[in-house]
């Protein structure tokens, strides 16, 4: 893949949610490598939904979706979990961290579940440095019910990024924090993934952060969606 | 299973430890009682089978030939039986010239230990070796089995007494105080509970034989009363039987009657071929009064019956584990529905459907392995604890 080509590309996209009117139409949606995009639009018009089309989670009707320079429907299952787990981070809307593992076993919860990925000394060392990097080194042996709200947001943060992906992928991981823990996370994420090149898309609905972001798509004007 | 997956596990049964603690105590409890029961049966048959293949044939009256099989073997009481066998028996045999013949006299005890009177042949036949002293070479010697002496904290150069046989009876035989001359070794069979006599001295405690002060010395002629056909001295009831057997006055110990007629309990017969057994048993097969039976047959029919009543027990156990699994299935579905969101986390970082599977499978193999080695364990610890109680001792 060139440095020029879009690191995703989607165009022409349909999809259905079976069983539901819900349909998102969307003509076409790029974003660079190493840019930070927000994406924004009313509740209900498809921003998960996009996120879960991109990363192969949902399968859509029509269109195409390009990631890392890979047509994710013509991958098979394996292959899209291969991506996954290689190319791309993924902070979730809601906190999901496992309850019965430590914060630091939480943050290395890829390499526990995925045999492509080997749990090597330099993984623990970065493990380390995100730790530090987020302000969670010394509560790495702690619990998530022993974190607070934007602990546990910081903790999901360094699980997505100690595969160091190439793409961060959030659906509004600052949503449950107030304005300014929403800001100072960002800030940190703004500097690990500054060093490290990655291309971050984040679902939004707070307008404050927007100068956080390279450039804003408005998924609620940009799709068509019923 | 991979490392990682087995952490995952390992870590969500300690997390919730308090509920892993009762489903494995729950599953333990419901494997202990079928491998407590599966361990007990296999120990007896195990226990009965070993000593009754070292005991190729054993004469004895005709009767109950279990009764006569476990008596001979794990020295259960010949009281109260009437029917006995004679040295004659044990000349009969020795006269056919086909094995070995060992006599056993198991009528009295000794501080509640069973005397066995026997002859040297037993120790070589059983493979008892004397841990300490020696075996009992002379009247009134005898050697401890090492559980006895360890009760009775006795070592060779003490004295034990054997029990009254009737304390309400004072005419009845006194207790006979026998010289220890040894300890076995520990053997782990009924043997360790036993004390051991030379027949003759176990004759002498029935007061078969007996000892008493020299009636023809010019001190205890006022003793002598008269002589009876034979000879022999016919002593008044001031005469003193001694009651332990010394280097002094073991000469004065003698026997009346016919020697063919002093009892034995059973002979422990050694064929020396597969041809004398046969003929000795074809011998002893049309007898009205003795019969020659092969332990291992009669312990093979006993266990048979045991196995019959197991499979009753195989039965209501099968209904346990059928309740068991059901159980399982209800705590891993509610399991399962209960972690779908964690399923769904996992499988956005990339876990394969497989490995999703594999987490739910790692953890009831876990609690399986788990409750099974606690089972296992309990049911051993039961084992040491219930085998003394089920198992036939001396």
């Amino acid at each position: 893949m060139s440095k020029a080509e879009p690191i995703i590309a989607v165009s022409g996209l349909v999809y259905r949610y079976p069983d539901s009117p819900f349909e998102l139409s969307l003509n076409e949606f790029k974003v660079q490598r190493g840019e930070r995009v927000a994406l924004t639009g009313p509740s209900g018009c498809g921003k998960t939904t996009l996120l879960r089309l991109v990363t192969g989670l949902l399968k859509a009707e029509a269109g195409e979706i390009c990631l890392g320079g890979h047509k994710v429907g013509k991958l098979d299952e394996a292959e899209k979990r291969s991506l996954r787990i290689t190319r791309v981070g993924s902070i979730p809307q809601e906190l999901d961290l496992l309850d019965y593992l430590s914060v630091e076993e939480n943050m290395l919860l890829p390499y526990f579940i995925n045999k492509a990925l080997a749990l090597t000394q330099e993984v623990r060392e970065e493990c380390g440095r995100l730790a530090e990097a987020l302000g969670l080194a010394d509560k790495s042996a702690r619990f998530p019910h022993q974190l607070s709200q934007g602990e546990r947001q910081r903790v999901a943060i360094a699980r997505a990024l100690i595969t160091q992906p190439e793409i961060l992928i959030a659906d509004e991981p600052t949503g449950n924090l107030d304005g300014e823990t929403a800001r100072q996370v960002l800030e940190q994420v703004g500097e690990l993934i500054q060093e490290r090149e990655t291309t971050f898309l984040m679902v939004t609905h707070d307008l404050t952060l927007l100068d956080f972001f390279d450039w804003r798509f408005d998924l609620g004007t940009e799709a068509a969606s019923s | 299973m991979n490392g990682g997956l087995l952490r995952l596990t390992w870590r969500y049964l300690y997390f919730h430890r308090a509920r892993s603690v009762i489903l494995l105590v729950c599953l333990a409890l419901a494997f202990l009682l079928p491998v407590y029961l599966h361990l007990l049966i296999r120990a007896y048959e195990t226990s009965l089978t070993q000593r009754a293949e070292e005991t190729p044939l054993v004469l004895g009256p005709r009767g109950n030939e279990f009764e006569l099989v476990l008596r001979s073997l794990y020295f259960l009481s010949n009281e109260g039986s009437d029917s006995r066998l004679n040295l004659a028996d044990q000349q009969g045999m020795d006269a056919q010239g086909r094995g070995l013949a060992i006599p056993l006299h198991l009528e009295y005890t000794a501080q509640e230990a069973p005397v066995i009177g026997t002859s040297l042949d037993y120790f070589e036949h059983r493979q008892l070796r004397a841990a300490r002293g020696t075996f009992p070479l002379v009247l009134g010697d005898a050697v401890l089995g090492h559980d006895v002496a360890a009760r009775l904290d006795l070592g060779a150069g003490d004295h034990v007494l054997t029990d009254q046989t009737s304390l309400y009876n004072i005419a009845a035989e006194q207790p006979l105080k026998l010289r220890i001359t040894g300890v076995l070794a520990p053997a782990g069979t009924p043997d360790d509970g036993a004390v051991f006599v030379d027949v003759k001295t176990a004759w002498v405690i029935g007061c078969i034989g007996h000892g008493h002060e020299d009636l023809d010395s010019p001190e205890n002629q006022g003793k002598l009363l008269g002589r009876d056909d034979d000879g022999s001295p016919i002593g008044s009831a001031a005469v003193a039987p001694y009651r332990e057997i010394t280097e002094a006055n073991l000469p004065t110990f003698h026997f009346h009657g016919d020697p063919k007629a002093l009892p034995l309990t059973s002979l422990i017969v050694v064929p020396d071929s597969a041809k004398s057994a046969t003929i000795l048993k074809g011998h002893y097969a049309t007898s009205e009064t003795r019969q020659l039976v092969a332990p291992r047959d009669v312990v093979d029919d006993l266990l048979a019956i045991v196995f019959k009543v197991k499979r009753f027990f195989d039965a209501s156990f099968g209904l346990v584990m059928v309740m068991t699994v059901l159980f399982l299935i209800l705590v891993m579905t509610l399991t399962w529905k209960l972690r779908q969101r964690e399923r769904e986390t996992l499988k956005r970082i990339g876990c394969a459907r497989l490995t999703l599977v594999g987490l739910q499978v790692s953890e009831l193999i876990l609690l399986l392995g788990g409750a099974l080695a606690v089972a296992l364990g309990l049911a051993y610890v039961l084992l040491s604890v219930t085998q003394s109680f089920f198992f036939l001792q001396p």
